[in-house]
């Protein structure tokens, strides 16, 4: 019985080490996430500040790292196996890949649709 | 011979976590919600790809006759609102994290409060997808009004449908817990049901920018 006892412990300790506690890090991924989200609010107010030009690479590259931020710390893609990452890059990849090609088909990228 | 013969035994068991071990060395319901994850991205990448090509056609928008594109952020989406809504949808990213680590702590209590949270978080933001789609709508735009508002509801429309799903599960998880049908062992079932709330909010991210930043 008390063989039994240590066993369901020593499961739980092993759970636990599993598990660490990451709480810390989840909210200073929010905080990133909010101050990101804030910067992305801003460009909005062009009067405040005229981002010209780089507007729409800013903009990309703050939706990219919001977009790794959450797919790798709150979707736990960081610390999981990697099969799983390549499951969804892959159907990243596809996606941006055929949808590249369906734009640039209907000529989107430069002169615009054709009427 | 003994030893021989438990071997395969221990290995047919099921782990901590309520899966038994397979050849990837994850369960088959989280590879299939990842595979299923995968393929929502070709669902909503041919919504936002057919928004990018018509979001210029707002031709037979009243008072948009003659709109540029570089106007319409200004003229019809009101940014700060839907910055709020992208924010209030963040942040129930972050409860259901800490809903699926409270589980996996073995603290249902605090598991319960972070899924109700996400969940309230989730119907505020489709409080205010309502709220902006009854306001186009009274300005006279409305889904069959012009080609760039039948991409723009449908593309916001199917994000909102996936978010009010996202909800139902967490209602779902959230009263099977009550019941004591949602303990430590079963974590893994609410961290697959976290993953799809995450992919959700990731889509808004991008759905936040290209429909609504990018001029």
């Amino acid at each position: 019985m008390s063989t039994t006892t240590e066993t369901t412990h020593g499961d739980h300790g092993a759970a636990h080490e599993e598990h660490p506690n990451r709480d810390m890090t989840y909210v200073k991924v929010a905080i990133i996430l909010a101050a990101i989200t804030g910067l992305e609010t801003f460009t909005y107010f062009e009067s405040v500040f005229d981002f010209g030009a780089a507007l729409v690479p800013v903009l990309l590259v703050c939706m990219t790292a919001k977009f790794y931020l959450i797919a790798a710390y709150f979707m736990h893609l960081r610390w999981d196996k990697p099969v799983l990452r390549r499951a969804f890059l892959t159907g990243i990849v596809i996606a941006l890949s055929v949808y590249a090609v369906t734009l640039a088909a209907f000529k989107f990228f430069g002169e615009g649709m054709p009427r | 011979m003994a030893e021989t013969l438990a071997a395969p035994a221990t290995d047919a068991h099921h782990d901590d976590h309520g899966h038994g071990h397979t050849i990837t060395g994850i369960s088959n319901e989280k590879l299939a919600m990842w595979l299923f994850l995968g393929s929502e991205c070709l669902l909503f990448g041919g919504l936002i790809s057919t928004f990018l090509l018509y979001r210029k056609k707002l031709n037979s928008f009243p008072g948009f006759e003659n709109a540029e594109i570089s106007k319409l952020g200004a003229q019809l989406f009101d940014i700060p609102f839907t910055s709020v809504s992208s924010f209030v949808l963040l942040m129930s990213s972050l409860t259901m994290v800490l809903a699926v680590s409270s589980l996996q702590r073995r603290d249902e209590q605090r598991m319960r409060i972070w899924l109700l949270a996400t969940a309230l978080l989730g119907a505020s933001f489709i409080a205010g997808q309502i709220y902006e789609f009854t306001a186009f709508v009274k300005e006279g735009l409305g889904f069959t009004t012009n080609i760039f508002s039948s991409a723009f509801f449908t593309l916001t429309g199917f994000h909102g449908a996936h978010v009010v799903i996202g909800i139902i599960i967490l209602m779902t998880m959230f009263a099977m817990s009550l019941q004591g049908r949602l303990g430590p062992e079963r974590a893994e079932a609410l961290e697959i049901a976290g993953l799809y709330w995450h992919f959700v909010d990731v889509v808004w991210v991008v759905v936040f920018v290209v429909v609504y930043l990018i001029k």
